[in-house]
Protein backbone atom coordinates (compact mmCIF):
# COMPACT_ATOMS: atom_id res chain seq x y z
CA UNK A 1 0.00 0.00 0.00
CA UNK A 2 2.58 2.51 -0.98
CA UNK A 3 1.42 3.64 -4.36
CA UNK A 4 1.20 7.19 -5.65
CA UNK A 5 -2.37 7.82 -4.42
CA UNK A 6 -1.53 6.81 -0.88
CA UNK A 7 1.56 9.00 -0.98
CA UNK A 8 -0.57 11.95 -2.02
CA UNK A 9 -3.03 11.38 0.83
CA UNK A 10 -0.22 11.29 3.36
CA UNK A 11 1.46 14.35 1.95
CA UNK A 12 -1.78 16.32 2.01
CA UNK A 13 -2.72 15.46 5.57
CA UNK A 14 0.67 15.67 7.27
CA UNK A 15 0.51 19.44 7.62
CA UNK A 16 -2.84 19.23 9.35
CA UNK A 17 -1.61 16.46 11.63
CA UNK A 18 1.41 18.58 12.56
CA UNK A 19 -0.83 21.57 13.29
CA UNK A 20 -3.04 19.40 15.53
CA UNK A 21 0.00 18.20 17.49
CA UNK A 22 1.34 21.73 17.91
CA UNK A 23 -2.11 23.12 18.76
CA UNK A 24 -2.63 20.52 21.49
CA UNK A 25 0.51 21.53 23.35
CA UNK A 26 3.64 23.59 22.77
CA UNK A 27 6.13 21.07 21.49
CA UNK A 28 9.59 20.62 19.92
CA UNK A 29 11.01 18.75 16.94
CA UNK A 30 11.92 15.43 18.49
CA UNK A 31 8.67 15.23 20.44
CA UNK A 32 6.70 15.84 17.24
CA UNK A 33 8.56 13.02 15.47
CA UNK A 34 8.06 10.67 18.45
CA UNK A 35 4.35 11.49 18.66
CA UNK A 36 3.91 10.92 14.93
CA UNK A 37 5.66 7.57 15.09
CA UNK A 38 3.84 6.44 18.22
CA UNK A 39 0.37 7.24 16.93
CA UNK A 40 0.59 7.02 13.19
CA UNK A 41 3.67 5.20 11.93
CA UNK A 42 1.68 2.24 10.59
CA UNK A 43 -0.66 4.48 8.58
CA UNK A 44 1.31 7.67 7.91
CA UNK A 45 4.67 5.98 7.52
CA UNK A 46 7.76 6.46 9.61
CA UNK A 47 8.24 10.18 10.32
CA UNK A 48 11.66 11.70 9.66
CA UNK A 49 13.19 15.08 10.37
CA UNK A 50 13.84 15.49 6.65
CA UNK A 51 10.08 15.44 6.06
CA UNK A 52 8.86 17.30 9.12
CA UNK A 53 11.32 20.21 9.30
CA UNK A 54 10.66 21.56 5.80
CA UNK A 55 6.96 21.75 6.72
CA UNK A 56 7.76 23.46 10.02
CA UNK A 57 9.87 26.05 8.18
CA UNK A 58 7.10 26.69 5.70
CA UNK A 59 4.44 27.00 8.40
CA UNK A 60 6.64 29.43 10.28
CA UNK A 61 7.39 31.44 7.16
CA UNK A 62 3.69 31.86 6.46
CA UNK A 63 2.93 32.89 10.05
CA UNK A 64 0.90 29.80 10.96
CA UNK A 65 3.23 28.71 13.74
CA UNK A 66 5.73 30.55 15.92
CA UNK A 67 8.62 29.35 18.00
CA UNK A 68 10.61 30.26 21.07
CA UNK A 69 14.03 28.92 21.96
CA UNK A 70 14.52 27.67 25.50
CA UNK A 71 17.63 26.13 27.04
CA UNK A 72 17.46 22.33 27.22
CA UNK A 73 17.58 20.87 30.70
CA UNK A 74 20.02 18.04 30.10
CA UNK A 75 22.88 19.60 28.14
CA UNK A 76 24.17 23.00 27.09
CA UNK A 77 21.99 23.02 24.01
CA UNK A 78 18.59 24.53 23.38
CA UNK A 79 15.20 23.45 22.18
CA UNK A 80 12.87 25.24 19.83
CA UNK A 81 9.29 25.11 21.06
CA UNK A 82 6.56 25.53 18.47
CA UNK A 83 3.09 26.91 19.05
CA UNK A 84 0.23 28.09 16.86
CA UNK A 85 -0.25 31.77 16.11
CA UNK A 86 -3.74 33.31 16.13
CA UNK A 87 -3.72 33.00 12.34
CA UNK A 88 -2.63 29.38 12.75
CA UNK A 89 -5.56 28.54 15.03
CA UNK A 90 -7.93 30.08 12.52
CA UNK A 91 -6.29 28.15 9.66
CA UNK A 92 -6.44 24.86 11.56
CA UNK A 93 -10.13 25.32 12.35
CA UNK A 94 -10.83 26.05 8.70
CA UNK A 95 -8.82 23.00 7.66
CA UNK A 96 -10.62 20.73 10.11
CA UNK A 97 -14.02 21.97 9.01
CA UNK A 98 -13.05 21.39 5.39
CA UNK A 99 -11.63 17.97 6.20
CA UNK A 100 -14.94 16.96 7.82
CA UNK A 101 -16.93 18.00 4.78
CA UNK A 102 -14.34 16.47 2.48
CA UNK A 103 -14.35 13.05 4.16
CA UNK A 104 -18.18 13.09 4.34
CA UNK A 105 -18.31 13.77 0.63
CA UNK A 106 -15.78 11.09 -0.28
CA UNK A 107 -17.43 8.61 2.10
CA UNK A 108 -20.74 9.24 0.38
CA UNK A 109 -19.27 8.18 -2.94
CA UNK A 110 -17.76 5.13 -1.31
CA UNK A 111 -21.19 4.26 0.16
CA UNK A 112 -22.84 4.61 -3.27
CA UNK A 113 -20.30 2.21 -4.64
CA UNK A 114 -20.71 -0.26 -1.79
CA UNK A 115 -24.52 -0.23 -2.10
CA UNK A 116 -24.29 -0.89 -5.79
CA UNK A 117 -22.00 -3.82 -5.12
CA UNK A 118 -24.41 -5.46 -2.69
CA UNK B 1 30.32 12.33 12.92
CA UNK B 2 27.62 14.83 13.90
CA UNK B 3 29.94 17.78 13.28
CA UNK B 4 30.96 16.41 9.89
CA UNK B 5 27.31 15.86 8.92
CA UNK B 6 26.31 19.40 9.92
CA UNK B 7 29.32 20.78 8.05
CA UNK B 8 28.29 18.92 4.90
CA UNK B 9 24.70 20.17 5.16
CA UNK B 10 25.93 23.73 5.71
CA UNK B 11 28.11 23.49 2.60
CA UNK B 12 25.07 22.57 0.51
CA UNK B 13 22.83 25.34 1.82
CA UNK B 14 22.78 28.22 -0.63
CA UNK B 15 20.64 30.58 1.41
CA UNK B 16 21.08 33.65 3.59
CA UNK B 17 23.42 33.44 6.57
CA UNK B 18 20.50 33.92 8.94
CA UNK B 19 18.46 31.03 7.51
CA UNK B 20 21.58 28.86 7.41
CA UNK B 21 22.38 29.46 11.08
CA UNK B 22 18.77 28.61 11.92
CA UNK B 23 19.01 25.24 10.17
CA UNK B 24 22.37 24.45 11.77
CA UNK B 25 20.90 25.24 15.20
CA UNK B 26 17.96 22.94 14.47
CA UNK B 27 20.28 20.13 13.36
CA UNK B 28 22.19 20.51 16.61
CA UNK B 29 18.93 20.12 18.49
CA UNK B 30 17.90 17.11 16.36
CA UNK B 31 21.12 15.30 17.29
CA UNK B 32 21.01 16.30 20.96
CA UNK B 33 17.37 15.26 21.41
CA UNK B 34 17.94 11.92 19.71
CA UNK B 35 21.03 11.19 21.82
CA UNK B 36 19.10 12.09 24.97
CA UNK B 37 16.59 9.45 23.98
CA UNK B 38 19.18 6.77 23.56
CA UNK B 39 19.76 6.94 19.82
CA UNK B 40 23.25 6.92 18.35
CA UNK B 41 24.62 9.58 16.00
CA UNK B 42 24.71 6.97 13.24
CA UNK B 43 20.99 6.23 13.71
CA UNK B 44 20.17 9.93 13.39
CA UNK B 45 22.32 10.28 10.27
CA UNK B 46 20.65 7.23 8.71
CA UNK B 47 17.25 8.80 9.31
CA UNK B 48 18.24 12.26 8.07
CA UNK B 49 19.62 10.88 4.83
CA UNK B 50 22.42 12.29 2.68
CA UNK B 51 23.54 15.80 3.78
CA UNK B 52 22.97 17.20 0.30
CA UNK B 53 19.46 15.80 0.15
CA UNK B 54 18.60 17.15 3.61
CA UNK B 55 19.97 20.57 2.65
CA UNK B 56 17.86 20.62 -0.51
CA UNK B 57 14.74 19.56 1.38
CA UNK B 58 14.96 22.31 3.96
CA UNK B 59 16.34 25.13 1.82
CA UNK B 60 13.42 24.94 -0.58
CA UNK B 61 11.24 26.26 2.24
CA UNK B 62 13.20 29.35 3.19
CA UNK B 63 13.28 32.88 1.84
CA UNK B 64 15.69 32.00 -0.98
CA UNK B 65 13.35 33.19 -3.73
CA UNK B 66 12.55 36.48 -2.03
CA UNK B 67 16.24 37.12 -1.69
CA UNK B 68 17.00 36.88 -5.37
CA UNK B 69 14.01 39.13 -6.07
CA UNK B 70 15.54 41.55 -3.54
CA UNK B 71 18.84 41.44 -5.41
CA UNK B 72 17.15 42.26 -8.68
CA UNK B 73 15.33 45.20 -7.12
CA UNK B 74 18.61 46.51 -5.69
CA UNK B 75 20.28 46.34 -9.10
CA UNK B 76 17.34 48.10 -10.81
CA UNK B 77 17.38 50.88 -8.17
CA UNK B 78 21.12 51.23 -8.64
CA UNK B 79 20.74 51.52 -12.44
CA UNK B 80 18.04 54.19 -12.04
CA UNK B 81 20.24 56.13 -9.61
CA UNK B 82 23.18 56.01 -12.03
CA UNK B 83 20.96 57.27 -14.88
CA UNK B 84 19.69 60.16 -12.77
CA UNK B 85 23.26 60.99 -11.72
CA UNK B 86 24.53 60.99 -15.32
CA UNK B 87 21.62 63.18 -16.50
CA UNK B 88 22.11 65.55 -13.55
CA UNK B 89 25.84 65.94 -14.20
CA UNK B 90 25.37 66.43 -17.94
CA UNK B 91 22.68 69.08 -17.36
CA UNK B 92 24.87 70.70 -14.72
CA UNK B 93 27.81 70.74 -17.13
CA UNK B 94 25.70 72.31 -19.90
CA UNK B 95 24.34 75.00 -17.60
CA UNK B 96 27.77 75.79 -16.19
CA UNK B 97 29.42 76.37 -19.56
CA UNK B 98 27.57 79.47 -20.67
CA UNK B 99 28.22 79.31 -24.39
CA UNK B 100 27.25 75.67 -24.81
CA UNK B 101 23.45 75.91 -24.83
CA UNK B 102 23.42 77.97 -28.01
CA UNK B 103 26.04 75.95 -29.87
CA UNK B 104 25.71 72.39 -28.58
CA UNK B 105 21.93 72.18 -28.55
CA UNK B 106 21.02 73.20 -32.04
CA UNK B 107 17.31 73.57 -31.41
CA UNK B 108 17.64 75.55 -28.19
CA UNK B 109 15.84 78.86 -28.54
CA UNK B 110 16.37 82.11 -26.78
CA UNK B 111 13.61 81.47 -24.25
CA UNK B 112 15.41 78.51 -22.76
CA UNK B 113 18.56 80.55 -22.50
CA UNK B 114 16.90 83.42 -20.69
CA UNK B 115 15.09 81.12 -18.27
CA UNK B 116 18.30 79.33 -17.38
CA UNK B 117 20.07 82.57 -16.75
CA UNK B 118 17.20 83.89 -14.68
CA UNK B 119 17.45 80.98 -12.24
CA UNK B 120 21.14 80.59 -12.79
CA UNK B 121 22.13 80.73 -9.16
CA UNK B 122 19.82 78.02 -7.81
CA UNK B 123 19.11 75.44 -10.51
CA UNK B 124 22.69 74.29 -11.26
CA UNK B 125 23.33 73.92 -7.57
CA UNK B 126 20.16 71.84 -7.06
CA UNK B 127 20.97 69.68 -10.08
CA UNK B 128 24.49 69.13 -8.76
CA UNK B 129 23.06 68.08 -5.37
CA UNK B 130 20.63 65.67 -7.09
CA UNK B 131 23.58 64.19 -8.98
CA UNK B 132 25.67 63.74 -5.84
CA UNK B 133 22.78 62.18 -3.94
CA UNK B 134 22.12 59.77 -6.82
CA UNK B 135 25.77 58.71 -6.90
CA UNK B 136 25.74 58.19 -3.14
CA UNK B 137 22.55 56.13 -3.42
CA UNK B 138 24.00 54.05 -6.26
CA UNK B 139 27.13 53.29 -4.22
CA UNK B 140 24.97 52.39 -1.21
CA UNK B 141 22.89 50.03 -3.35
CA UNK B 142 26.02 48.49 -4.84
CA UNK B 143 27.43 47.72 -1.39
CA UNK B 144 24.10 46.38 -0.13
CA UNK B 145 23.60 44.08 -3.11
CA UNK B 146 27.19 42.90 -2.89
CA UNK B 147 26.88 42.05 0.81
CA UNK B 148 23.58 40.24 0.19
CA UNK B 149 24.97 38.12 -2.63
CA UNK B 150 28.01 37.23 -0.55
CA UNK B 151 25.83 36.16 2.34
CA UNK B 152 23.79 33.90 0.12
CA UNK B 153 26.69 31.98 -1.36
Amino acid sequence: MDNRYVQQFKKGSLEMVLLCLIAKKETYGYEIITQLNKNGADILGYAKEGTVYPILYRLQETGIIQCRIAPAAANGGSKKYYSLTAKGKETLNELISFWDRYTDCVNNFIDFYKQAEE
Amino acid sequence: MKEEYIKQVSKNLHISMKAKNEIIRDLDEIFDSALENGETEQQVIDRLGAPKEFAENVSGQTEKKNYSAGNLRGIVLMAIAICIAVIAFVVYGIIQSETVPQNAIGQANAMTNIQLEGFGINIPFIILIIGIISVAFAVFQLIRTFVKIRRQS
